[in-house]
């Protein structure tokens, strides 16, 4: 089976979607948690991951030769952003403002514009306590370019996933965290162009196997014969990779950015109007570009019948009820995720990934037969 | 304030689902003579609670978008290598991805490729049982929400107060704190703030002070699940002290806020408690306007 | 900014630019600067005032600067308005237009003159 990329996503903020992405990564092995909502993101809050490399992303910025320029004014005409203001005695740009298109190099009748790179914010990269692989994006504030960030992020998302965490962790050491990060700079530098193949061939033993055990056994050792029956069956099938990719709210560019080219979009709702209201919106966007997708409801009350009721007409694949508690709240509030304070929620989220893996499956078949 | 002496009142909230639109509609159902305006058209909700007794729908335009006329393309290929957005292949534009920069038009040599907005969803005008305005718009999929859109949408409002004894505009802001907030907090007489005993929510609401600072615009701060965290709630007090900032008021957890959306109930015809909460405020927030 | 550019500011006239809601003295003023619809520019000294619609009411995104260069366009060296967003105070900077703000949209552009004058 080949990796796997899931974005979650939702139409109205604050339904969950980074609690949910975070979980689902926290459970699944080989996980790569990737926070593309880069004007707030808020993913680090609840993984907390130790931060190891972090670099800047740039965009394209004119810059004009002031002993070349003429004030003609070409540049400033065939800018669509209102990037470039004509001061008279010169052309100034306001850097927040340009989308780097490079309209205004090209038309300039004295080629006295050339172009040249402008953070717009940083790609972070670590790993969190229980080896996740944590990627996220941080937007400059006033920066207007989310989506580029956005593409640059998921540009990473192939490196994020080769790091040999599976060497470390196979040895089955106790200080496995440890050497994990140790190793992890390294392999950034030197390792970047391995193929996800090759140490797939070497590294024959699942990261799952132990170092879920070994969290389990650290948080929930009076909870130990619980967690076998749940956790998932180690087999060959589990060494591809699984991106989790943490989607800024909306409908808009920047959504759709996050969202297009995954294998399957989880879109969280909750169960008020509003939330039924916002999952139409952004089902259709994802119809639009093509992305299957299934749905969380977050918050579940029963007495809200509209929700399933819409979901049953549409056939719409309902992924997952989430009950309402107010600890699951307490426990966000305080930046904890809950499955990790309430065993009961991984039980869910395991469920949750086999039944978002089946989808998969199912939606190859239907490419294959058609 | 204005010529007949109305006062508009922004509900903000930096982060999602704070309970900002709640709180907004609970405001409303305790003045007569109102426009409400809905500016989070990204994700607009409120009419699902005001239920509006009618409505009529206008377009409003959107970015600008290329298109390829392909019965003059000749297929030169030269849009496609000016393109930085990958937005151009097989001599089409993909819609989404154009960026709206329009240098492919400015490039073809056989003027093949027009340029001209795209219509960026649609806005509503409705009237309400009470017999006030209301509106909220929709955006189509991909489209961004812009200060542009929320401007024009503010503008119609107010247009609508001018010649009426109408009393207040009441603004259900957009989330977070870019160009589309900016422009819903223009001309307004007061903010609240709409916060919750979370981290996420602490930091969203320090951004927005700032925003507002800058502005000049006085505010007041309601936090929601005050009970959520106790700490994080102190906290909160404790930046609104250091700003001078009232607490307009605290509402603790409260699974009626839920059940009163579900029902698609405003808040206050459901709980008598927070009614009294909720007006308690309403009538601080009317005392600092008035002053 | 060279010294024959600052000389040349020294000798110009004051011109005031205004925001408005419409093309008269008697209009409102605006308190949004880059999406005003109207740029009242007035040069106290004669009374006599240009009206220019401000098209960036209908801009998507960058009104602000848009309209700092606008005003600039038009030889004003003064700007009354609300308020001015950080990118359009930038440009006003640049190019020495001072800038006046605080002023709500419930008065007249001709009184918000007078105030202004009177200062």
């Amino acid at each position: 089976m080949n990796d796997l990329k899931i974005s979650i996503a939702s139409g109205k903020g604050g339904t969950g979607k980074t609690t949910i992405a975070a979980s689902l990564a926290s459970i699944i092995p080989n996980s790569v948690y990737i926070d593309c909502d880069v004007e707030e993101p808020n993913g680090h809050l609840l993984l907390k991951p130790k931060i190891n490399t972090e670099e800047f992303v740039s965009k394209l910025l004119p810059k004009i030769d002031p002993f070349k320029c003429t004030v003609c004014g070409n540049c400033v005409e065939v800018c669509e952003f209102n990037a470039l203001i004509n001061l008279k005695f010169e052309i100034t740009l306001i850097d927040e403002m340009c989308h780097g298109c490079g309209a205004c190099a090209y038309f300039c009748p004295e080629k006295a514009i050339t172009e040249i790179e402008k953070p717009i914010g940083v790609i972070r990269r670590g790993i969190t306590e229980d080896n996740i692989y944590f990627i996220d994006g941080l937007l400059n504030i006033g920066e207007v370019a989310a989506a580029p960030l956005i593409k640059a992020v998921k540009k990473k998302i192939p490196e994020g996933g080769t790091a040999p965490y599976n060497t470390a962790i196979g040895k089955g050491t106790s200080s496995y965290k440890k050497g994990i990060i140790a190793v992890k700079n390294e392999f950034y530098d030197s390792q970047i162009d391995n193929e996800t193949t090759s140490y797939k061939k070497e590294i024959p033993k699942g990261r799952d196997d132990f170092d879920k055990n070994d969290f389990d056994n650290k948080i929930f050792s009076d909870n130990k014969s619980f967690l076998d029956n749940v956790k998932p069956e180690s087999s060959s099938s589990e060494y591809f990779k699984t991106y989790i990719i943490d989607s800024p709210p909306g409908t808009s560019c920047s959504m759709v950015e996050a969202v297009i080219d995954s294998d399957y979009c989880v879109l969280v709702t909750e169960s008020t109007p509003f939330g039924l209201n916002d999952l139409k919106l952004a089902m259709e966007v994802l119809k639009t570009i093509r992305v299957p997708f299934g749905v969380v409801i977050n918050k579940y009350d029963d007495s809200y019948r509209e929700m399933e009721k819409y979901l049953e007409e549409s056939k719409t694949d309902l992924l997952l009820k989430i009950p309402f508690d107010r600890k699951y709240a307490v426990s966000y509030s305080k930046g904890i995720l809950p499955l990790v304070l309430y065993p009961e929620l991984r039980t869910d989220f395991f469920d949750l990934y086999e039944t978002i893996k089946r989808m998969i499956g199912l939606e190859m078949g239907k490419v294959q037969s058609v | 304030m204005s010529d007949n002496g109305y006062k508009q009142i922004v509900i903000l909230s930096g982060k999602g689902g704070t309970g900002k639109t709640t709180i907004s509609a609970a405001f409303a159902s305790f003045e007569n003579n109102k426009v409400i305006v809905d500016c989070d058209v990204d994700a607009a909700n409120m009419h699902l609670m005001l239920k509006p007794k009618s409505e009529i729908s206008h377009e409003f335009s959107g970015g600008k978008k290329a298109a390829i006329n392909n019965e003059i393309c000749t297929q030169c290929g030269l849009c496609e290598t000016v393109c930085r957005f990958d937005a151009i292949s097989n001599f089409t534009v993909d819609q989404l991805k154009c960026e709206g920069c329009g240098f492919c038009f400015r490039v073809c040599p056989a003027n093949a490729i027009t340029f001209s907005p795209s219509i960026g969803g649609n806005y509503f005008e409705c009237e309400l049982e009470d017999e006030s305005k209301f509106f909220y718009a929709k955006l189509f999929p991909g489209e961004g929400n812009s200060g542009k859109l929320v401007s024009e949408i503010k503008k119609k409002a107010i247009n609508s107060i001018k010649d009426s004894s109408r009393k207040f505009v009441i603004v259900d802001g957009p989330p977070g704190i870019g160009c589309p907030v900016n422009a819903s907090i223009s001309k307004a007489d007061f903010a609240v703030l709409v916060t919750e005993p979370t981290l996420s929510g602490v930091h969203d609401l320090k951004r927005l002070v700032k925003l507002l600072i800058t502005f000049k615009i006085k505010m007041g701060i309601i936090i929601n699940k005050s009970d959520l965290n106790e700490a994080v709630a102190e906290q909160i007090k404790d930046h609104a002290d250091e700003k001078e900032i009232p607490i307009l008021g605290e509402i603790p957890f409260n699974s009626e806020f839920v059940k009163a959306l579900i029902e698609g109930n405003n808040i206050v015809d459901v709980d008598e408690s927070v009614k009294k909460e909720l007006l308690s405020i309403w009538e601080k927030t009317k005392s600092y306007i008035i002053n | 900014m060279n010294q024959e550019q600052t000389e040349e500011m020294k000798n110009t006239k004051e011109k005031i630019a205004f925001t408005s809601t419409g093309g008269s003295m008697e209009s409102l003023l605006s308190e949004q600067f880059g999406r005003c619809q109207y740029f009242i520019i007035v040069d106290p000294e004669t009374g006599k005032f240009d009206a220019i619609s401000n098209l960036g009411e209908q801009m998507q995104s960058g009104a602000g600067p848009k309209a700092a260069e606008l005003i600039h366009h038009h030889g004003a060296n003064v700007v009354v308005t609300g308020h001015v967003g950080d990118k359009a105070e930038d440009v006003l900077k640049r190019v020495n237009i001072k800038i006046v703000t605080g002023y709500k949209g419930n008065i007249k552009v001709k009184d918000a003159l007078t105030e202004y004058l009177s200062k």
